[in-house]
């Protein structure tokens, strides 16, 4: 897999950077506001889009869209906790850097994300799991999931609700939460974020992918 | 309140062993406990052998189309306009387990063997519920006894030629209710267009006395002022109607059949009887595994010889299977601290994309411990078992199941007796089952304990909420928690 966390070149961030600007400054005289004002506004806001757009983890050598800051963190964290091979020989994967978990007895988590295959970021993925079983408290970590081939990942374009299980157990920054893969060229793997929360359960869990470009869809 | 087939005959001069928990389940196969193993045995002998019936026209789903292997769940509500003077109409709820099989079949109230399944000619063995009654609880019919359901048995032989069927049917009382027997002949003709199936139908069924005495007929000790003493006698009652089915989607067949038997004369004479016509209507849905359009292989050739073994032992649950067990409520029941013992075997029936449709038949062993005696039950159902899988593996981490069927005991668990407070119970209720297993760590592949897996299993019976006739009209059941090895073969 290609590096992915590129934050794109210096042109569009420079781009990007002038049309905030001058938005603000339409805004400013629709307001009311005076020039001088309007102008201190609008580079505050500079700075803060600069900052926004500075944030990516990661500069690679490869052009073209880039992972949002907090994918490119957790897939940073990913590759130290995660075999290589993953990584090298996945078709494509789907990263959610912030799973929240919530439950008593029955529960839920949700997440939001993008979805990377053959080096580039193809669109975002949700997702959302309904859990039964043994559990009580909050958490939240990120996850990962692999998709070891084209067919694989073919299941997340059509939506499919799928049969899931974990166990976890998580008390402040400290914790550790297992998922078993739905599908055996699947491979999905967390990472623990905070949270006060014991789990075993069960769950109807459903990806989902929202492709950036029109692409063949695959057969459902 | 009527009785259905499982309020009745409680216990009867039964022998009891008392015997020690699990050595006892497989040493006292005493007398009393055939029924139950002959149940088991008639199930288990078309699994793994592994079409169609009809007889109660009113009630006949229309499956004959179906490839064989198929496998379904459903409900259906069925009406009933009760020809008696007290009424007694009923509605009720009738879960439909379908299965049809080379030699097997399951269709919701009949099951069966076939003999021989040819395109032309088609002879079976046939187990049916009936679902005739009088409930002698209304003011009209004081001091009339019940007439419970039943189940009959016989044999049944389809000729057909093109949409048309001609039907020959034999049944007997299996369980001593009615004491008589049934001989029905029918001829039904069956339309096909696109996604829908209309089959109108006519035929005959003849009473013999005892049969006709016991539905119809009034005994002398059920003698009033205004109710003499009558026997009926042999009675043909005249049966019509229309079946029909739709497709919605590959997986989805509604059903929806309207039917009347016209009483014979000398039934319609009997002071029991008000109305000279008995309707029925039914309507149902079921779900199919796979395609009702194509056929296909449901077991690839590799996993064609799989099957699977289970043994279990647990206690009696305070809580219910879902909304209690199934979030981590493993109490146990105080007031019936009974325990369950079971062997489980299991056939593979079609292997799905995300789980595998498992067909299964269970011996349990109760230990009533000093509340009753101990006594068997069984359960025939169908388990949906699927997988979490390891990493880019296809070996499973752990394996979840939910299995749905019918449990017959040999006596009312002392749980279900307690709890219904309304004095309401059956033998025969719901089944369901939850599993959740992992493989055992030192059991490789190919190896004694290669893909084996411990667990834990739920066992549930009941009643689906009073309202099933079949199902005895009780509410509420009883739960076991259990641990279970279990291994594939």
């Amino acid at each position: 897999m290609r590096a992915l966390t590129d934050a794109g070149s210096g042109a569009g961030r420079a781009r990007r950077a002038g049309r905030i600007r001058g938005t603000a400054l339409c805004l400013a005289a629709a307001n009311g506001i005076r020039p001088h004002l309007a102008r201190r506004f609008a580079l505050a806001g500079l700075a803060a889009a600069a900052s926004w757009l500075a944030v990516p983890a990661a500069a690679g050598p490869d052009s073209g869209m880039a992972l949002d800051a907090r994918s490119a963190a957790a897939i940073e964290r990913f590759e130290e906790l995660v075999p290589a091979r993953y990584f090298a020989e996945a078709w494509g994967y789907a990263v959610l850097p912030a799973v929240k978990r919530v439950g008593l007895g029955l529960g839920a988590a949700w997440g939001r994300g993008e979805v990377g295959e053959q080096g580039e970021v193809a669109g975002d993925a949700r997702f959302w799991q309904i859990t039964s079983g043994i559990q009580a408290g909050v958490s939240a970590a990120s996850l990962i999931v692999f998709f070891r081939d084209r067919d694989a990942m073919a299941d997340i374009e059509c939506g499919r609700i799928e049969f899931m299980g974990q166990a976890g157990l998580a008390v402040g920054g400290v914790g550790l939460l297992k998922t078993p893969a739905y599908d055996p060229k699947v491979a999905i793997f967390a990472a623990h974020r905070f949270g006060l929360m014991s789990e075993a359960s069960v769950s109807l869990g459903k990806l989902s992918f929202r492709p950036h470009a029109r692409r063949e869809r695959s057969a459902c | 309140m009527h009785a259905g087939l499982c309020t009745l005959r409680e216990g009867g001069g039964r022998g009891r062993a008392a015997s020690s928990e699990l050595f006892s389940i497989v040493v006292s196969i005493r007398k009393s406990t055939r029924p139950v193993l002959l149940w088991v045995g008639a199930l288990w002998a078309g699994l793994l052998t592994a079409g169609d019936v009809r007889g109660d026209q009113e009630l006949s789903l229309l499956l004959d189309d179906l490839p064989d292997g198929t496998t379904g769940i459903g409900g259906a509500l069925r009406w009933t306009g009760a020809p008696y003077a007290a009424g007694g109409d009923e509605l009720d709820f009738v879960p439909l387990y379908l299965y049809e099989g080379r030699r097997l079949f399951i269709h919701g109230t009949s099951l069966g063997v076939h003999l021989l399944k040819d395109r032309d000619l088609e002879v079976d063995v046939v187990g049916r519920y009936r679902f005739w009654q009088l409930d002698p609880s209304g003011e009209a019919l004081e001091g009339v006894a019940e007439r419970s359901q039943t189940l009959d048995g016989g044999l049944a032989v389809h000729w057909r030629r093109g949409a048309s069927e001609l039907s020959l049917e034999w049944l007997a009382d299996l369980l001593d209710e009615h004491g008589g027997h049934q001989l029905d002949a029918a001829y039904r003709r069956t339309f096909r267009r696109g996604r829908w199936q209309v089959s109108p139908f006519i035929g005959v069924s003849v009473l013999d006395s005892r049969l006709a005495q016991y539905y119809f007929g009034v005994d002398e000790s059920e003698r009033s002022a205004a109710r003499a003493p009558y026997r009926p006698g042999r009675a043909a009652n005249l049966r019509y109607g229309v079946n029909a089915s739709y497709d919605l989607g590959e997986g989805f067949r509604l059903y929806a059949n309207v039917g009347v038997s016209e009483l014979d004369g000398r039934l319609f004479a009997s002071p029991l009887v008000e109305e000279t016509l008995w309707p029925t209507l039914l309507f149902g849905a079921s779900y199919f595994f796979g395609s009702v359009y194509e056929p296909r292989a449901r077991v690839p050739p590799r996993r064609r010889a799989e099957w699977s073994w289970r043994v279990n032992y647990g206690y009696q649950a305070e809580g219910n299977i879902v909304g209690d067990i199934d979030r981590g409520d493993f109490r146990r029941n105080v007031v019936a601290d009974t325990r369950i013992g079971g062997v489980t075997i299991g056939k593979l029936l079609d292997e799905g994309r995300r789980f595998d449709i498992v067909g299964r038949l269970a011996l349990f062993r109760h230990f009533e411990r000093g509340l009753q005696e101990d006594f068997f039950s069984a359960a025939a159902y169908v388990t949906a078992i699927g997988k979490g899988y390891l990493p880019w593996s296809d070996r499973p981490a752990f394996r979840w199941g939910f299995g749905i069927g019918l449990s017959y005991a040999e006596r009312v668990p002392i749980v279900e007796q307690i709890e219904r407070a309304d004095g309401s119970r059956a033998r025969f209720q719901n089944y369901l089952e939850m599993t959740i297993d992992f493989p055992l760590p030192w059991g490789r592949r190919g190896s004694v304990l290669g893909d084996c897996f411990i667990g834990l299993t739920t066992v549930h019976r009941s009643g689906i909420f009073a309202t099933s006739n079949l199902l005895g009209d009780v509410a509420g059941g009883s739960d076991w928690l259990t641990a279970h090895l279990e291994c594939v073969r």
